[in-house]
């Protein structure tokens, strides 16, 4: 079986990359640290008896408001997982770029396409699967008896933040494979990864605008913190979102087996 | 106007490592002097010091008594080459050679004149991304043409040039130092340096283990390969 | 002193007209701006005052003015460009001054350009679909928003010559001022003094006056100069 070794290989290759390490501090500090400071800034407009001062109170809400940090870390990741193939040495600008290396050990484009999509899954699923519980513990911990009770769905949200994390780092992954280059996706995509993305500006045109994979997908988890009226249910925009990210995955494929290296 | 480059007692540290010890040594004037050195050596760090690039921890590396930082418009002194074009490589050739000649006043005719002359002409227009290893020397060489220095300073030049291309170079830096010019070289290949170079400094773990004209250099050797690897390596190295 | 600042920033210039990402990054700004402010104007939320029109696409436009501020220092260290550029020009203040005067002069002509776009498409929006305009807001916000875009930009000279590279310094720019910074405005009053929302009230007009456009600005400067300071710092101690 080759498929393993292709994975294993990516793996360890993305693994390895200086930026995925600061993707992934970026994907599981930076929610921890939002969510600190809403914490105290949330424990201390109840303290003061003033809860009006924030735009919520609840210890899962300062959580999922934190979110969009993380969904940077995971655009980098899905980014550099191809652009660091594209990259060329300072010494050999002529040739020396890391994927004519790939595509010469590893001939076959979808399984080096497969390889990098599933190393990047795992490694954005570990980072959801530290950072959120460690938010969720730390809002919890600092908020405390002061907080209103817990609403219902916060494990359902979890996990659609999650999902949203991994469907982002896919969508920036197989966007990058056509630019081959990390600049255009990372501006964007980050830019997009903000509460108020260029896709809620488009929710104002036309209610069609739930349809785009980023506000499909934020259903699963934003709850009420979305700015807009007509989100579609988390499980129907977690199936529109998959969708989005499974058809440019396809598409990537395609121009990356046609295309030369 | 003599245009002489001196070390003096450089050292350089990287982390806890010492990676340059005491180099010291002379390129003068109507000569070109080679900087002999295995990978690693320290060819290219004594180089990047000469050049300003990087800051030495101890000692001096001067162009006419001057460091380079010093210098106003220091391309029309010294020309350079490092490893590779250094152009972004979305730019065209035409374009990277403007901005430096810009930098430091050099009339724009000399674009297409360097050009020319390392036999670019044809593809100035092109985005640096898409040349050969050899093209973006050639490039390299371009840039260290063009504002017609007294001195020239190159990192590895002959790399991935083809043979009409090595050719090329060593008569060009033979007439550069014939016509009373400076050349400093560095290379890691031994035969390229002995046809090209009249003076040798060779280097061997950031310490100069011999220097003097290249005669003096090889005297009781066979050949120059042969001194190389008896001054080179640590155990039978040493005179 | 002069003559040769002059003389870097001319060079500057020309390093940076013949870089494809940034005659990219201009024309998609202003493309941007042409999409976003006909967005809003035919949305029947939408409002019938073009100046609002155009400062509401602003926080968009912004990504912009910092990728160009990032690429004109970033793209040196592609390629080992920096060392042609060190070479050419020891000073490393004087490249850094020849890099921000460029930077000023490319940043600025984007930023006009892009809102003199999206006046003109609101403006042909809204008469296509035969709204009247009810009042034309105060066109100095319009400046303000103007000196706002090329003053953030500005953070993201200051972080590529801290980062030495393009993508890391784009991804913590945008997200610090794009991502983080709302988060936090959500939550604590102290996010008023971050460097998007005090520049903010440049354009934007405060619901709860503590800092006022000039002060705001300061705050604005105050940020660019520390970052810079920081930049110009690192910069001249580094080995290139």
């Amino acid at each position: 079986m080759t498929f393993p070794n292709t994975v294993a290989a990516e793996i360890r290759k993305t693994a390895t990359l200086p930026a995925t390490m600061v993707a992934l501090t970026v994907a599981v500090l930076g929610p921890v640290a939002i969510t600190l400071i809403n914490a105290v800034g949330v424990r201390a407009a109840l303290r003061s008896g003033r809860p009006e001062l924030t735009a919520y109170t609840s210890p899962v809400e300062a959580v999922f408001s934190a979110v969009p940090i993380g969904t940077v870390g995971a655009v980098v990741l899905g980014v550099v997982a191809v652009s660091g193939e594209y990259t060329a040495n300072r010494a050999n600008i002529g040739g020396g770029r890391q994927i004519t290396t790939t595509l010469t050990a590893t001939p076959s484009r979808l399984g080096v396409l497969a390889g990098k999509a599933i190393a990047v899954g795992l490694l954005v699923a570990v980072a959801a699967l530290v950072a959120i519980p460690a938010s969720l513990a730390l809002a919890g911990g600092i908020i405390g008896g002061d907080a209103p009770p817990t609403p219902d769905g916060v494990l359902s949200r979890s996990v659609g933040a999650g999902i949203y994390w991994m469907l982002t780092a896919l969508t920036a992954l197989a966007v990058t494979v056509f630019t081959r280059n990390g600049i255009a996706p990372i501006i964007v995509l980050v830019v997009n990864s903000s509460l108020v993305s260029v896709s809620v500006l488009l929710s104002h045109l036309t209610p069609l605008a739930r349809f785009l994979p980023d506000l499909a997908g934020m259903s699963m988890f934003a709850g009420d913190l979305l700015a807009f009226d007509e989100a579609l249910a988390p499980l129907t925009g977690g199936v529109v979102m998959a969708t989005w990210t499974a058809g440019l995955l396809a598409l990537a494929g395609a121009v990356f087996r046609w295309r030369d290296a | 106007m003599v245009r002489m480059l001196s070390v003096e007692r450089l050292v350089k540290r990287r982390g806890s490592r010492e990676i340059l010890t005491d180099v010291t040594f002379r390129a003068a004037p109507g000569r070109v002097t080679g900087l002999l050195g295995p990978n690693g050596a320290g060819k290219s760090s004594t180089l990047r010091i000469l050049l300003g690039l990087d800051r030495a921890d101890a000692g001096t590396a001067l162009v006419d008594g001057q460091p380079y930082r010093r210098l106003r418009q220091p391309l029309r002194t010294v020309g350079s080459m490092l490893d590779g074009s250094g152009a972004h490589r979305s730019r065209t050739a035409r374009n990277h050679l403007t901005w430096m000649a810009r930098s430091n006043g050099i009339p724009t005719r000399r674009v297409a004149e360097v050009l020319d002359q390392v036999g670019l002409g044809a593809v100035g227009g092109t985005r640096v991304g898409r040349f050969s290893y050899g093209m973006c020397q050639r490039l390299g060489l371009a840039a260290a043409l063009l504002g017609e220095p007294r001195a020239l300073v190159l990192d590895e030049p002959v790399n991935g040039l083809d043979p009409e291309g090595i050719r090329w170079i060593r008569v060009l830096l033979r007439g550069h130092a014939d016509a009373g010019g400076t050349v400093l070289l560095s290379s890691h290949l031994i035969s390229e340096v002995d046809q090209i170079a009249d003076d040798l400094v060779v280097i061997a773990h950031g310490r100069v283990v011999a220097a003097g004209p290249i005669r003096e250099v090889t005297a009781g050797y066979p050949t120059l390969e042969d001194a190389f690897f008896a001054l080179t390596q640590p155990v039978a190295g040493g005179r | 002193m002069i003559r040769a600042y002059g003389r870097a920033a001319a060079t500057e210039l020309a390093k940076l007209s013949g870089l494809p990402a940034v005659l990219a990054t201009v024309l998609g700004t202003i493309g941007a701006a042409m999409v976003i402010t006909g967005a809003l104007a035919v949305s029947p939320v939408g409002a019938d005052e073009p100046v609002a029109v155009v400062l509401q696409a602003v926080p968009y436009l912004q990504a912009g003015t910092i990728s160009l501020g990032v690429l004109a220092v970033g793209t040196e260290y592609t390629d080992g460009q920096i060392h042609t550029t060190l070479r050419c020009v020891p000073d490393r203040l004087t490249v850094l001054a020849g890099k921000t005067l460029a930077y000023l002069a490319w940043a600025t002509g984007t930023a006009v350009a892009a809102l003199a776009t999206g006046l003109l498409t609101t403006r042909v929006t809204l008469a296509t679909r035969d709204v009247p305009v009810v009042t034309d807001g105060p066109p100095e916000n319009i400046v303000g928003a103007a000196v706002y875009l090329v003053l953030i930009g500005l953070l993201g000279v200051a972080l590529a010559t801290l980062t030495r590279a393009v993508v890391p310094a784009l991804v913590v720019t945008l997200s610090l001022i794009l991502v983080v910074s709302p988060a936090l405005d959500a939550i604590t009053p102290h996010a008023r003094y971050l460097p998007g929302r005090a520049g903010g009230l440049l354009y934007l007009p405060d619901p709860a006056p503590v800092l006022t456009p000039t002060t705001g600005l300061l705050v604005l400067l105050g940020w660019v100069v520390v970052t810079g300071g920081g930049a110009v710092a690192a910069f001249r101690r580094r080995d290139a």
